[in-house]
């Protein structure tokens, strides 16, 4: 669905309804001012017509010609004088008329108002007053042309829509300035939330948001703190997950080592046990690497920027005793370039590393090399774990990222490693690339994106 | 050497109970209230804590135990990994600690690192005059020939070349030799121990202090 402007929608309305409401107004105006106007003007009419009668008829004739306003004292509107006509009839006989000489028809009229001929819109052009005084014996008929009476209610209909027109579009420029201030604290909103990190979950501000608004800002901040509640409770889960696990594999343990030490066990016993303690340090590491996994995946740390060269070196550091149970020397080698930063969870991005470097120097034969390395090639930062251990086979290459997938299943480990590993590079957009060599050993490349300084 | 091993999983407790029993002398309970009420009764070469006890929890347990002047050394266990447990542990006043799931022979090697700095030596063996003996083999030598002791007769040599120069109790002795798995105790027992000792180690190296108890002469 196109996202609607709440504000254009709001003018759009309100302009359509109020023109509607003006059109009405005027439309009952026009009928009351028609009738209005009417009474008024036939009013004159009747006034002036009387008016007449009241003369002298000699002053009548058709020698002297007096003009309306002369009669009735009234003077009408200047422009529409013209517009006036009358005749006299006197016992059937026309004895005065004005310059005109409007046609009126029958000499022998009835009393009262009468419509005469249509101007070119089929329109009556003439408002006819008839008085008869007498017995017929003097007739005094005046006209008016209908156009006057037409200016003038149109002249009053525009004196009413105009302001209004004017009235509505000022109405609409206030109500248009009036949304975007009201909504100038929702793009302010928008902006506080789109201003936070990924996983700020605190409150939103609602201070100074509408009442309207509220509802959002209060299911919002809900939503927040559910989010923010199910990560307490899986982070809990996961620490009640390690104790409840790890209790009970750290008896077996040590209930077998404490036998162990007996002095009567039989050689076949003794095997037994060291069995029996294998095989629960197996279980212990599989526990610890799904813990692990769980944690990370658990984790909502920040991505801050951070130096990858320092957790390689800290990394390598850490595993130096397990390298050199193993007489392997690891050659930690950080391109001056590579020193840049990529964007990041840092224990996330040490796990990685720890597993890509353990897992060298566990696959190397003994008293070989391992190299590390860390290059700068173009935007991208490469880490680069080379070791001369037996290497990935081709069609294996896709399935170690794969959970508890083991090349040999007789080989010591979880399967989980390389699939965190990979856990790892995603949820930092890093490209893994593993090949084996001609010469043997494994190449195994994360490749990230560095940050432009 | 008896320690006092407190840990409210009793599969664990068991376990670990056992485990130490194979080096030391040991008791086990599971709640902080039993263990202080113990610490009072009995004199203890270490402690070994678990931190989340039912009701009271180690780490409160041990900060009552030094706010009341108690220096008996505590090594620490911990099922959580998370760094500031072992901050507030050491902080709280232990002197050591094990993340579970821990080995044991790591567990013991370091209640006798603990038990021996407790006594002032740096070094794992125990040496008086000719005669040499190390805790952890469990083994005693006399100018340089190795002499077969038993159990009991290593502890009871144990605790006194442990407090050269201090005149140690019939009592003393056994509170310190015997956990509460012992309940068949001569009275004998000790004296018929000492005696084997003399004849293996040399007729001087326990004197009998008449009425008071026995010594390691410096």
């Amino acid at each position: 669905m196109k996202p609607v402007s709440l504000r254009a929608r709001l003018v759009k309305t309100l302009f359509l309804q109020m023109m509607l409401a003006l059109a009405l107004a005027g439309g009952l105006a026009v009928i009351f001012i028609w009738r209005e106007v009417d009474e008024v003007y036939d009013a004159t009419l009747v006034q002036f017509a009387r008016s007449l009668s009241s003369m002298p008829i000699a002053e009548l004739s058709l020698d002297h010609l007096p003009q309306p306003e002369e009669v009735s004292g009234v003077k009408i509107i200047h422009s529409y004088e013209r517009k006036i006509s009358y005749r006299v009839i006197k016992q059937g006989r026309l004895i005065a008329q004005s310059p005109d000489e409007l046609d009126m028809g029958s000499l022998t009229p009835e009393q009262g108002f009468r419509d005469l001929s249509y101007d070119k819109k089929g329109r009556h052009e003439w408002r006819v007053y008839s008085f008869i005084e007498g017995d017929g014996q003097l007739v005094i008929q005046v006209a008016e042309k209908y156009d006057i009476r037409r200016e003038l209610t149109y002249q009053l209909l525009m004196s009413l829509l105009l302001p209004g027109i004017l009235f509505i579009l000022a109405a609409l420029a206030v109500i248009w300035w009036g949304t975007a201030l009201a909504l100038r604290q929702v793009t302010g909103l928008s902006a506080q939330i789109d201003g936070r990190a990924v996983d700020d979950l605190s409150a939103v501000d609602d201070q100074g948001v509408p009442l309207e608004i509220r509802p959002l800002t209060q299911a919002l901040n809900a939503l927040f703190a559910r989010i923010e509640q199910s990560f307490a409770r899986e982070r809990e889960f996961t620490d009640n997950a390690a104790h409840e696990l790890r209790t009970p594999l750290a008896a077996i343990k040590t209930q077998a080592q404490a036998l162990l030490r007996a002095e009567n066990l039989t050689d076949t016993g003794r095997e037994g046990l060291g069995n029996l303690i294998a095989g629960v340090d197996r279980a212990a590491e599989m526990t610890d690497a799904l813990l692990s996994f769980a944690r990370l995946q658990n984790d909502h740390s920040p991505m801050s920027a951070v130096a990858l060269a320092d957790i390689v070196q800290e990394e390598v550091t850490g595993l130096a005793t397990f390298a050199k149970t193993r007489h392997i020397k690891i050659e930690v080698s950080v391109d001056q370039a590579a020193q840049g930063s990529i964007i990041g969870v840092r224990h996330a991005l040490a796990f990685m590393v720890r597993n890509i470097v353990h897992n060298a120097i566990k696959f190397s034969p003994e008293n070989a090399v391992v190299q590390v390395l860390l290059q700068q090639r173009d935007d991208a930062l490469v880490l680069c774990v080379k070791d001369s251990g037996p290497g990935i086979a081709q069609e294996h290459s896709q399935k170690v990222f794969d959970r508890f997938y083991r090349i040999q299943k007789s080989q010591s480990g979880t399967g989980l490693g390389l699939s965190i590993v990979k856990w790892v590079a995603d949820l930092h957009g890093a490209q893994i690339d593993v090949h084996t060599p001609e010469q043997g050993g494994l190449v195994f490349g994360v490749v990230f994106d560095a940050i432009r300084h | 050497m008896r320690i006092l091993l407190v840990e409210d999983d009793v599969l664990l407790g068991k376990a670990t109970l056992a485990g130490l029993r194979t080096a030391f002398a040991a008791d086990w309970l599971t709640n902080a209230e039993d263990a202080e009420a113990a610490l009072r009764a009995q004199s203890y070469a270490l402690l070994v804590l678990d931190i989340n006890l039912p009701e009271k929890s180690g780490l409160d347990m041990l900060a009552t135990l030094r706010a009341a002047g108690d220096m008996t050394p505590c090594l620490f266990l911990t099922a959580r990994d998370a760094v500031y447990h072992r901050v507030e542990g050491l902080n709280a006043g232990a002197d050591d600690y094990l993340v579970k799931p821990f080995d044991l022979n790591e567990l013991l090697a370091r209640c006798a690192a603990l038990i021996r700095r407790a006594h002032g030596r740096a070094s794992p063996v125990i040496t008086h005059g000719d005669t040499t003996l190390d805790p952890l083999s469990k083994t005693v030598q006399v100018a340089g020939a190795p002499v077969a002791l038993s159990a009991l007769e290593f502890a009871i040599a144990e605790y006194l070349m442990n407090n050269i120069g201090c005149v140690l109790s019939k009592q003393q002795i056994e509170s310190g030799i015997y956990d509460w798995s012992h309940d068949d105790i001569v009275s004998n027992t000790v004296e018929v121990h000492i005696s084997a000792l003399r004849r293996k180690l040399g007729r001087d190296f326990i004197k009998t202090i008449r009425n008071v108890g026995y010594v390691i002469e410096l």
